[in-house]
């Protein structure tokens, strides 16, 4: 049986970091984007969870808390999965994505853990550059998962 | 907040804090609803998985 585990980062070493995933990075966009969050992250702007599969770190996710018209929200900053690995279902993971893991995880374990102390009502993604397939990926994933367009900006949100 | 990608320059984007009467009638409705999760989400009790926080991962590695 294969190990997963998920590894919570309050601290990160950026190159250490930004090396490991290097090979498995799309473009520069995507790079400059996970430095950025890297950075956030170090200021104690966000927290990244890392799924490791065997070892291999395959995925990172990066939470902050945010409010959506008072309701308070905890917000996907970004979600990255390794590019081998990216939009393929996984026999031995009973024919789940990586990114599908990652958030039933956020959602099933961290949500609940977090709601003990203070209240969340939604979890709220960005799609990446706003993209319709992503839009509709999310949504599809996702049970009773909307989509918010306010400001010409479209969210997904979830009630948790 | 979440990022974005403009004119080459990555911004930061925050849920809106005031939306439109719409929308607001839409979180108020949807803030109600009970989903089952553990259903949803069962195939995540066959995998497994463990949390560690860094400090305590890199103990065991």
């Amino acid at each position: 049986m294969m190990r997963l585990n998920i590894i919570k980062l309050n601290k990160i070493d950026k190159v250490t970091f930004l090396t490991y995933f290097k090979d498995e990075i799309q473009n520069n966009r995507e790079y400059e984007l996970i430095k950025k969050l890297v950075s956030d992250c170090n200021k104690g702007k966000n927290t990244i969870y890392i799924l490791e599969i065997d070892n291999k770190k395959t995925a990172f996710i990066g939470l902050s808390f945010d409010r959506i018209n008072d309701y308070p929200s905890l917000s996907v900053e970004y979600l990255f999965v390794i590019k081998s690995l990216r939009g393929k279902k996984l026999q031995k993971f009973y024919n789940k994505k990586i990114s599908e893991i990652l958030l039933a995880f956020i959602i099933e374990e961290i949500i609940p853990k977090i709601k003990e102390y203070v209240s969340i009502k939604y979890l709220a993604l960005y799609p990446d550059m706003q993209n319709d397939n992503l839009t509709e990926y999310y949504l599809s994933l996702l049970p009773n998962a909307f989509k918010l367009k306010e400001n010409k900006e479209t969210w997904i949100l979830l009630k948790v | 907040m979440a990022y974005k990608w403009e004119n080459g320059k990555i911004k930061r984007v925050s849920l809106p804090k005031k939306v439109s009467k719409k929308n607001k009638e839409l979180l108020e409705k949807m803030a109600e609803e009970e989903v089952n999760y553990d259903e949803i989400f069962s195939f995540l009790n066959k995998l497994n998985i463990k949390i560690y926080d860094a400090a305590e991962y890199n103990k065991i590695k």
